[in-house]
């Protein structure tokens, strides 16, 4: 039973890590970053390929993942959704929920071509360790899985509530007229949010692979799911909701494994609480009303 | 020399795909509401006319009816249950993709729809004595489908109905307090957009002969998405434009790229159109819209 509870802590601190940047961007530009999928295989190639030039170290690697899937995820946010934003049309987001899927299929099918379909693995496998606590086994890698997303997001809630940037990014979630009124300049918040947003899904890019040993095109399908029914159920730009929901999902979906003798997608879980949610909260946990 | 069965094979691809394109036109287009989950509204049209051909051996002409009555009456529940709530957006977005994913998960899990192995053999349609059973016979099927699909929308989007759509899209908050019910009246763009799954739904069961899960996957709701968005929202023109994209562009690319550059393409094709054409190819303000405009005028 404690077992299945790291287990789920372990995976929902990993779909809470990539959902906060989707959530962080919704917040400001509301976007349904689909295409922030794209940042979980910039982080997971990086940190695999990279590996020989630093001497098989996994933390630089992760460390330089984040920061180019963060450059990324800048460049496509700035270069395509602010550049659509800017039309008057009143159609224009389903316009770029269109261009942020596009994005990601490009994205997989470019590593696709090339660095082949087969499924690539670490040299030195770390998610089959274990250690003794307590006389529970458990998997070094989800450890350090929960650790890390929980301090990134200790991290997050230090920028958001702390420093002036993350102020600002709260000021245009919450009225972006007033906002630039008193003196936050969008594009800068735009640009900081997105490159924080895309660090956070380089990360758990990173983090993802390692824990399900796995690098390949497809690994961002699942979570991209798994993350839009997160953001809602947490309630959309929410950050506390977007948590609460992450960690529920992620146990719900590794107790739903574990015990039901059924063999079904991943997916399914989270999207049946989606809808339930849906139906008795529309606006989410923690959503405004 | 290029096989007649091939031309038409792709025609009646195209066709089936374009009344799905009007459909989510309704939705989308004329009502402005984002429904990503499309083809789980035609896998409901397609396996009731699966199950109604193979298990009661019922003829066409019945079955096509029923399926577009079951879609729309699930439309309805689906659209009421999302309207009651009132979703709308990014919450709209994802409600409909789990409400594909559930109706593919119902149709893997639940004994009566054959899970995985799917339905069929479903046999060859047949109106008045005559067997539609060749790609040819089909694809004259769907384009006098399409016609018909066509001309709805064009007499929608000149009705008093039609107008209380756009104007629900451009301003809820605006129609609603000029006296226009926007609840109903989106359940209403729900249950009308679905009409043509159901026709496209019947359609598609027949042609391919079989339905699995698979093929109404949330990956081709995005298809039938993207086909709309190319096109052009809220135009008559558009959906059949937008329906054009995937079935040539594939087709075109065939045997001049390798088979792994196909989807790569495509998508950048998306990103560029989109980029330069937010509105889609014969969108509302485009520019080939404004050309074609311009030239009319010049009575060429």
């Amino acid at each position: 039973m404690i077992q299945q509870l790291v287990n789920g802590l372990a995976l929902g601190g990993l779909y809470v890590t990539f959902a906060i940047g989707m959530a962080l961007i919704y917040s400001v530009l509301r976007v349904l970053h689909i295409a922030h999928g794209a940042m979980i295989l910039v982080g997971a190639y990086c940190s695999l390929l990279l590996l020989p030039f630093f001497g098989d170290n996994l933390v630089i690697t992760i460390i330089i993942g984040m920061l180019v899937a963060g450059f990324v995820g800048t460049l496509v946010g700035m270069g395509v959704y602010v550049r659509l934003l800017k039309s008057k049309s009143s159609t224009k987001y389903d316009t770029i929920l269109l261009a942020s899927v596009a994005i990601l299929i490009a994205s997989q099918e470019a590593l696709m071509i090339l660095f082949g379909v087969r499924h690539k693995q670490y040299p030195t496998p770390i998610n089959s360790l274990t250690i003794n606590i307590f006389g529970i086994s458990l998997f070094v890698i989800q450890i350090a899985c929960a650790l890390v997303s929980f301090v990134s997001m200790f991290v997050l809630w230090v920028f958001l509530t702390k420093t002036d940037e993350g102020r600002a990014l709260r000021a245009l979630d919450q009225d972006p007229q007033l906002a630039s009124l008193s003196g936050v300049n969008p594009l800068k918040t735009y640009i900081i949010t997105l490159f924080t947003g895309s660090m956070l899904g380089g990360l758990s890019g990173g983090l993802l692979s390692l824990y399900y040993n796995d690098v390949h095109p497809e690994i961002a399908f699942v979570p991209v799911n798994i993350a839009l029914a997160v953001i809602i159920v947490g309630g959309l730009g929410s950050i506390p909701g977007t948590i609460i929901a992450g960690l529920i999902l992620g146990i719900l979906e590794t107790t739903a494994l574990a015990y039901i003798p059924l063999t079904f997608p991943r997916t399914l879980v989270s999207f049946i609480v989606l809808i339930v949610i849906l139906l008795l909260r529309p606006r989410g946990i923690m959503g405004r009303p | 020399m290029i096989p007649v069965n091939y031309i038409t094979s792709i025609l009646t691809f195209f066709s089936i795909f374009c009344i799905f394109a009007f459909g989510q036109n309704i939705m989308l287009g004329y009502a402005g509401l984002p429904m990503l989950g499309y083809m789980g509204l035609v896998a409901v049209g397609a396996y009731t006319t699966a199950i109604l051909s193979t298990a009661y051996n019922l003829p066409f002409i019945v079955t096509l009816p029923l399926s577009c009555l079951m879609t729309m009456l699930i439309a309805f529940a689906v659209g009421w249950l999302f309207m009651r709530g009132k979703l709308a957006g990014a919450y709209l977005v994802v409600g409909s993709i789990g409400f594909n994913f559930i109706v593919v998960a119902i149709l893997l899990f639940a004994p009566w729809f054959g899970r995985m192995f799917g339905i069929g053999p479903i046999p060859a349609p047949e109106i008045l004595g005559y067997r539609f059973s060749s790609s040819v016979d089909f694809s004259i099927l769907g384009l006098f489908f399409v016609a018909i699909v066509a001309y709805i929308d064009r007499q929608l989007s000149r009705s008093a109905l039609g107008l209380g759509l756009k104007a629900l899209r451009e301003d809820g908050i605006a129609a609603e307090s000029s006296g226009v019910n926007t609840v109903r009246l989106k359940v209403l763009a729900f249950i009308l957009g679905s009409f043509q799954a159901g026709i496209g739904g019947c359609l598609y069961a027949y042609y391919i002969k079989s339905v699995f899960p698979t093929y109404f996957e949330f990956v081709h709701s995005v298809e039938v998405f993207t086909m709309v968005i190319l096109g052009g929202m809220g135009t008559t023109l558009g959906p059949i434009v937008g329906a054009l994209v995937p079935t040539l562009v594939p087709e075109a690319l065939r045997g001049n790229v390798p088979m792994e550059a196909r989807f790569l393409i495509y998508s950048i094709i998306i990103i560029i159109v989109v980029l330069f054409e937010p509105t889609g190819i014969l969108g509302v303000n485009s520019r080939v819209r404004r050309l074609l405009s311009r030239l009319a005028r010049l009575k060429l």
